[in-house]
């Protein structure tokens, strides 16, 4: 039969936010292969499922709502999410699915970080925002910057109990954004000021449609 | 609930911490408080090397086959998380409970190099208990080890309660019955290890004394009590179709070294390559019955979802009708698209038949394990291989495609010449020139790695001297200047000095165990890992302990020398590898036991081959 492409919705949090993207690519395959699930394979010398994440999701990123899309030889229903949900490990699971009938992107999203720093934190992280930061990559030998506010809609900083919370709004630019680690590390390196990040949220995710 | 806490605010500033999350598939979940006993196993190297160790999943499972017990398990953290660990006050934990390890009844540790015994002591350091058995009184935990390495235990004597000397499976269950007797009664801990000491496997260091002669040889090894056996006997599986075999084995969330699903075939080599030890110590040849393997095989697909299955042995072309079970087995797993592998394959013209129909998946490599490089010298080891063999295979894999070619060998073997050394060189001239001759258009790789040989206690050769560093050095240089002239021939060597101290550990005795208290005050711990290996700390360390190393690695022991090891019987007698080592300097093989028995002694176990008993 022809394969469907199906899109499964799904939440990530402790302990399995711990594991990098590809541990998820092949997590979902052994748990596809586990319920007999006929996958879509490449065609080749060597065969891999069609599994794609719209985002992929950095080590330690928890997500109330994620999303990948992956091609099946046959007909999937609601029954799926409870057989996934019934084997996955702790921290992962299945929301709901649908038949992937159109081609979306992502458009936005917002992230929430908890770190611990010093009283002042906010108010110097403040101050490096509003000079129009860069971010530093280095890809291949090549170094390349990224204007911070290129990618930013808006971003909060307050201090919350013991810890500092950030929020971030970033949009995606031409398939491309920037992570909120990369601005804390870039704010750090510059600012000399240490942090612990002890935990990042992708809060939410704003797809759009393509045409 | 604290070190879980704590620990996950660390996890944002360590490298792959995928590592110490536990939460696999198919990870065994109780109630600690409703379990009699608490076991941590240990593996002394980190979780991506640990999970690939297929003795480690069979006797957690096992274990926790059992309502009284709970086993969990516990890696060596790497470096950037042990600074975490000690900054925030954190000892050893395990990733079932996150609970620490001095908590634990007994605490396990599999050994299987050398070269991981300074992670075996920070281990135990970790857990915040006493280094030395004697200095753990009854309430705190047992400390247990087993593996390949306990065939001579004398170096870590001072530190493991009990060593469990060959196959766990059964051993452990009758351990654990004793340890639940001992924990609920008023038995010391004295009685209990004497208890220990009469299980057949358990050898209890501390009953057993050494005495020196002048020279620093053994003048003699005796039970300090008439209660204890005065050799301690090996414990095998007799039969593998009857013993334990997990098939919902926790596979793990992140990549890890071997990451597939894994069957036995059987156990044990028939071949008596005279340098190798798994070759005595795993005797005799126990096969798995077709039948099991593919069960297994089935159930291990549908519980790990695993995209590879590997079949493994000591040397799997060995095993009767490979074809038939590989064509068996390739009848649900290529449905799956679940590729076969079969690593220890002796490549031939029919094995690569074979590796061209399931290995699908594989980059098209082609390895060989000559060992030596002349025949003579092949046959002084009794690697029953043919170089004849090997070209024709090459040639025919290299019409197929294979573009990598890797050979295998050793370097300072017994008896040999610049001659052998040469006879390397020429092997991978030879593969080079069937490639040239064939005028194909592709790159071929050729590499070539050499080990340094490691006399190992047990074997035909423990009597043997090792090359000094230097001599190691003038042979290396020679192969290397000699390969560089072929093209596209890459060449590897092992490093000296890890080389060196693997020879001193293996055959090392009880003056050792103070050399690793030095060396673990001092610093060293994954040796193995080069980047960490630092041998003028181990030589401080020797220097410390009064121990002057070559007396351990490159000295020639005499036959009625008493080794350090002796009190340990595999089975193998000591005539029989007198026998062997001295057809080794006559360069006589010796047939494998497929095609006749060869009196070993092994025979008494009554198991497998010995018994006439085939697939």
């Amino acid at each position: 039969m022809l394969a469907k492409r199906y899109r499964f919705y799904f939440s990530r949090d402790l302990p399995s936010c711990f594991i990098s993207h590809l541990d998820m690519v092949r997590l979902f395959e052994r748990s596809f292969r586990r319920l007999n699930i006929k996958l879509k394979f490449t065609e080749g010398f060597n065969p891999h499922p069609k599994i794609t994440f719209i985002l992929p999701m950095a080590v330690g990123l928890c997500s109330p709502e994620e999303m990948f899309e992956v091609d099946v030889e046959e007909d999937l229903d609601e029954k799926v999410v409870e057989r996934l949900n019934l084997i996955l490990p702790k921290g992962l699971k299945v929301l709901k699915i649908e038949e992937a009938i159109d081609k979306i992107q992502v458009s936005d999203m917002y992230y929430k970080c908890f770190i611990e720093a010093e009283e002042d934190f906010c108010k110097h992280f403040e101050e490096f925002m509003e000079k129009s930061p860069k971010i530093k990559r280095e890809k291949d030998g090549k170094v390349t910057f990224r204007s911070v506010w290129d990618y930013l809609i808006g971003y909060e900083c307050q201090k919350k109990e013991d810890n500092i919370e950030l929020i971030f709004h970033i949009k995606v630019v031409n398939g491309s954004y920037i992570k909120p680690e990369d601005i804390l590390k870039a704010f750090s390196e510059e600012y000399n000021i240490e942090y612990k990040i002890i935990r990042v949220e992708r809060e939410k995710v704003n797809y759009q449609r393509v045409i | 609930m604290v070190v879980k806490d704590k620990l996950f605010k660390l996890l944002y500033s360590v490298e792959k911490p995928g590592r110490y999350i536990g939460n696999e598939i198919n990870m065994v979940e109780k109630d600690p408080n409703k379990v009699d006993i608490r076991f941590a196993f240990c593996f002394p190297d980190i979780y991506e090397i640990g999970m690939s160790h297929l003795g480690l999943k069979i006797l957690y499972h096992l274990l926790n086959k059992r309502e009284d017990v709970y086993c969990e398990r516990a890696f060596m953290p790497w470096i950037d998380m042990q600074e975490k660990m000690q900054k925030e006050g954190i000892k050893l934990f395990t990733l079932e409970t996150f609970t620490t390890l001095d908590e634990f009844d007994i605490i396990g540790f599999s050994l299987s190099y050398e070269m991981s015994y300074t992670n075996v002591l920070k281990m135990i350091k970790l857990s915040g208990i006493p280094l030395e058995s004697k200095n753990r009184p009854k309430g705190m935990p047992i400390v247990i080890a087993g593996g390949p390495c306990t065939y001579n235990p004398e170096p870590l004597w001072e530190f493991i309660d009990v060593f469990v000397i060959g196959e766990g499976e059964e051993v452990i269950l009758e351990f654990v019955d004793l340890f639940k007797e001992y924990k609920f009664s008023e038995m010391s801990k004295e009685e209990f290890l004497l208890r220990c000491a009469n299980i057949e496997g358990c050898y209890v260091p501390s009953f057993y004394e050494v005495k020196y002669n002048q020279d620093g040889t053994i003048k003699a090894i005796f039970p300090t009590t008439s209660q204890v056996p005065g050799k301690v006997k090996k414990r095998i599986i007799k039969d593998m179709d009857s013993v334990y075999f997990p098939t919902k084995m926790i596979t793990p969330l992140i990549e890890v070294v071997h990451d597939r699903a894994v069957v036995e075939v059987f156990r044990g080599c028939g071949r008596g390559c005279r340098f190798c030890q798994a070759g005595v110590i795993y005797r005799p040849v126990r096969f798995r019955s077709m039948g099991k393997v593919i069960e297994y095989s089935k159930e291990l697909i549908e519980s790990t979802g695993c995209n590879e299955l590997s079949l493994i042995s000591l040397s799997t072309s060995d095993y009767p009708n490979i074809e038939t079970l590989a064509k068996n087995i390739l009848q649900f797993t290529e449905d799956k698209k679940v590729n076969i592998s079969l690593p220890s394959l002796r490549l031939d013209s029919t094995s690569l038949e074979l590796l061209k129909q399931i290995e699908k998946v594989r980059k098209p490599t082609l390895t060989f394990a000559p060992e030596a490089g002349t025949q003579k010298l092949r046959d002084v080891i009794n690697k029953n291989i043919q170089e004849e063999d090997i070209y024709s295979t090459v040639k025919l894999a290299f019409e197929r495609g294979f573009q990598n070619v890797k050979l295998y060998f050793m370097l300072g073997l017994p008896t040999e010449t610049n001659e052998d050394i040469i006879g390397i060189y020429e092997i991978a001239r030879n593969i080079r020139q069937i490639y040239s001759d064939l005028g194909l258009k592709k790159r071929v790789r050729i590499t070539v790695s050499t080990s340094f040989f490691v006399p190992k206690p047990h074997t035909p050769f423990q009597w043997e001297p090792q090359d000094s560093i230097d001599e190691m050095k003038r042979k290396m240089k020679m192969l290397k200047e000699k390969l560089s002239k072929i093209k596209d021939v890459e060449y590897n060597w092992h490093d000296f000095y890890l080389s060196k101290l693997e020879a001193v550990l293996s055959r090392g005795d009880r003056r050792l165990s103070a050399v690793l208290k030095n060396a673990l005050e001092l610093g060293c711990q994954f040796d193995e890992w080069g980047e960490f290996f630092d041998f003028s700390k181990w030589q401080l360390a020797f220097e410390k302990a009064n121990v002057d190393y070559k007396f351990y690695s490159d000295r020639r022991r005499d036959f009625d020398e008493i080794l350090p090891w002796e009190m340990i019987d595999t089975g193998v007698s000591k005539e029989f590898l007198i026998k062997e080592c001295k057809l080794a300097y006559e360069a006589k093989p010796t047939p494998s036991c497929f095609e006749s028995c060869i009196g070993c002694g092994v025979a008494t176990f009554k198991g497998g081959i010995c018994v006439g008993k085939k697939v």
